[in-house]
């Protein structure tokens, strides 16, 4: 019995325990959600880069002060890029990230500051290039370092299909993209490189060569990096691509050429001379479209031996030069001795009428200057020197500073300071030269082009040249002759676009409603297309 | 009561104080200096024991036995040097180079000395091995499609003397298996020979009346060409 009670005490005691009240000061509140609302907002979303995004989400909390919550907006890409873009609820964001194929994610995170209840909502986010196809610009505002800078507009650009739309002008660009930081030395040559997705621009200054990535100007490599085997010196002298077809590049450094095909991002070692004498050169020129039956490329000059070379095949870099065929002077005898040119540098060297390779070239101890044109054939014969136009006594022809041609027409057209002549240079007919533009007051041409990128530009109608209304469109390659001008007093630069109206003669158009001018820049030291 | 009597900790005592060498060979071929006729080379040593804030030196004595057949004149031993504050040091060997070395490979054991400051660790010794000698690298099976066929002495040593490079691991077949080891692109190794091929010209352009020729092997005799 005793041992009954004893049992029914403890259970009282322990019923007892279990009915205590509880007196915790725990409590449980409901907290309403916090809800991010993106009605009639696009999940994807796509931005050029370094253009402003704007995002303005509801977001409440029922029946809670708003100033309780904290907003934190990132940009996330794979591999644990993480980037804070925003901290108020309204995004207003420059998208500095790097385009890429693949879409960042755009989070926005909500806090409850005093909860610590968080709520997210993500975005994909492409980043694009805002860099197309136009023209880049060099330019310097203290003559010590280099900028550049991208102009897309109707002249320059093919998906910009009339000339009222909008002119996108990137000034700066590089700097913008590269920590505020311009170029060190003055821009003397630019150049574009596309093969298929590979994609480069390449500055050379006096003692560096600077590559960067179109799509974001970003630098990428520099000197040495652009070379299998680094050259002992780096002192470039010229850049050229062919652009049209089976893009490859030249460029010399230190009086030695190289090429890259394809997508090689390197270029392998110079070209070696085609005999013991070697060769030192300073000017080069490849075909756009090197037809698949030449055994040659395109050629230079070798101001060491006085004489021109062969470039080999494209899809051949690692051959050497070749020289040219021995003169065959039989009837009809060629114009002139590509192995044999005499006392004579090489002022400019580029591709004209029916891929035809004009030198413009000076007796060195003497103002003598010389339109040499070479076709190449295959087979190879001694017979390619075709024609001479002896340019000696063409006006300002000694002040003259820059050189261009179109392939649609057998002109040169040269500038000095200020003037700009076109000289015929038909093969078998004497050569005429007109003044075809004068620069305004204290403007001093710095660079002249032929554009031969994309683009387009108006010509007056023949029918009716006075009306605008009816004025005819043009692709701009080949037809739009580009000058780059600067004027000391106001520190401005420009570059003039001026179509070619009359081909055939250089007859530049002189109503000035189709001469376009695209201004504020520093002093231009070179341009050059971007390709798509 | 006896086994929860106190007892003190003993605290090392750096009495002993050893040094080691920290690898148990080192090769040295003269390829990687062509010019030279003889060469520093430092081993390195390492020290178990306690630091101290001034430098101890010490040094190495040859081990007379099969893995030494080196001439004493064909090097110099040096002093070694542990640096105050350091366990890492070196000691250096000269090794020296003849008609002798340019054809064989001389090896040479070494121990290091132990002193009454610096004792040193059992079996701390060190195989060293030199030569002057150039050997057909394994990969030439590759290399003969940029440098040419033939090879010998004259003609690599002229290979690395034009490029500056003493070795060109380029092989597709090798690389299938060990990258890390046999690096070298397509575009390097063309770019190399293309390097050697303009030195050559020069070479035959400056000597005439003796183009560069084969001094050895199948080939002796006969002018060096490339692809």
């Amino acid at each position: 019995m005793k041992k009954l009670i004893c049992y029914i005490l403890i259970l009282v005691a322990v019923f007892g325990i279990s009915c205590i009240k509880d007196k915790s000061t725990f409590n449980t509140n409901k907290i309403n959600p916090i809800v991010i609302d993106t009605t009639g907002m696009s999940a994807q979303l796509i931005v050029f880069q370094f253009d402003t995004l704007k995002l303005l989400p509801k977001v409440t909390q029922t029946g809670m002060d708003s100033s309780r919550l904290k907003y934190k907006w990132t940009m996330n890409a794979y591999g644990g890029y993480e980037r804070v873009v925003g901290t108020a609820r309204q995004l207003v964001a420059r998208m500095e990230e790097t385009p890429d194929p693949t879409p960042y994610t755009l989070i926005l995170t909500v806090t409850d500051t005093t909860t610590n209840l968080k709520t997210f909502f993500t975005w994909t986010l492409s980043v694009v290039s805002p860099f197309g196809q136009g023209l880049i610009v060099a330019d310097t505002r203290d003559g010590v370092t280099s900028d550049a800078s991208l102009i897309m507009a109707f002249n320059f650009t093919s998906s910009f299909a009339t000339d009222s739309a909008t002119t996108r002008i990137f000034h700066n660009a590089y700097s913008g993209a590269n920590g505020d930081q311009k170029m060190a030395g003055l821009v003397k040559q630019v150049n574009y490189m596309r093969y298929n997705s590979t994609k480069d621009i390449t500055f050379l200054t006096d003692n560096s060569f600077v590559r960067i990535n179109p799509n974001s100007y970003k630098q990428t490599n520099k000197d040495n990096d652009l070379f299998v085997l680094a050259p002992g010196m780096i002192k470039p002298d010229e850049i050229q691509t062919a652009i049209e077809t089976n893009q490859h590049q030249y460029i010399i450094n230190n009086g030695k050429a190289y090429g890259r095909y394809g997508d090689a991002k390197q270029f392998g070692y110079s070209f070696l001379a085609p005999d013991a004498t070697g060769y030192t050169c300073g000017k080069i020129c490849g075909l756009q479209n090197p037809v698949y039956t030449l055994q040659t490329a395109g050629t230079v000059y070798d101001e060491k031996n006085n004489r021109f070379l062969l470039l080999p095949r494209m899809v051949f870099m690692n051959n050497p030069l070749m020289s040219f065929n021995p003169t065959d002077f039989s009837d009809p005898a060629p114009a002139f001795d590509p192995n044999n040119m005499g006392n004579k540098t090489c002022l400019h060297m580029m591709e004209g009428y029916d891929q035809r390779i004009i030198s413009i070239m000076k007796t060195r101890d003497q103002d003598q200057y010389f339109a040499y044109q070479i076709k190449l054939t295959e087979p190879r014969t001694g017979k390619m020197g075709i024609m001479v136009n002896d340019l000696s006594n063409n006006p300002e022809i000694a002040l003259s500073r820059f050189y261009t041609c179109s392939n649609a027409e057998q002109v040169l057209f040269y500038a000095t300071d200020n003037h700009v002549y076109a000289t015929t240079l038909e093969v078998g007919s004497p050569s005429t030269t007109t003044l075809r533009y004068t620069v305004g007051t204290g403007e001093k041409i710095t660079g002249m082009k032929m554009h031969t990128g994309g683009g387009s530009m108006y010509l007056p109608n023949p029918q009716a040249p006075d009306d605008w209304s009816r004025r005819l469109i043009f692709s701009s390659a080949n037809r739009l002759l580009l000058l780059s001008t600067y004027n000391e007093n106001t520190k401005e630069g420009k570059i003039i676009a001026i179509p070619v109206e009359l081909l055939g003669i250089g007859g530049l158009v002189t109503n000035p409603d189709y001469i376009k001018t695209y201004s504020g820049f520093g002093k231009i030291t070179a341009f050059s297309l971007q390709g798509i | 009561m006896t086994a929860c009597k106190k007892e003190e900790v003993k605290l090392y005592q750096d009495t002993d104080p050893s040094l080691y060498f920290t690898l148990s060979a080192y090769s040295y071929s003269f390829m990687t200096d062509l010019d030279s006729t003889s060469r520093t080379i430092y081993l390195p040593v390492k020290l178990s024991g306690d630091l101290k804030d001034y430098d101890r030196t010490f040094n190495m004595q040859v081990v007379n036995d099969t893995n030494t057949t080196a001439n004493k004149d064909w090097y110099e031993l040096k002093e070694g040097r542990l640096p105050k504050g350091s366990v890492n040091g070196t000691i250096p060997i000269v090794l020296k180079r003849n008609a002798v070395i340019d054809t064989t490979i001389i090896k040479l054991k070494l121990a290091l000395t132990p002193s009454s400051t610096l004792d040193t660790m059992p079996g701390a010794s060190i195989q060293i091995s030199w030569t002057g000698k150039v050997i057909q690298p394994i990969n030439w099976n590759w290399l003969r499609y940029y440098f040419g066929t033939p090879f010998s002495t004259a003609w690599y040593k002229f290979i690395i003397k034009a490029t500056g490079k003493s070795s060109f691991p380029y092989s597709p077949t090798l690389a299938r298996t060990d990258p890390a080891t046999w690096s070298m692109t397509y575009p390097q190794i063309q770019a190399y020979s293309l390097q050697v091929k303009e030195a050559l010209q020069a070479y035959n352009a400056a000597h005439p009346d003796s183009p560069l020729t084969h001094d050895d092997g199948l080939y002796k005799g006969q002018l060096v060409s490339m692809p």
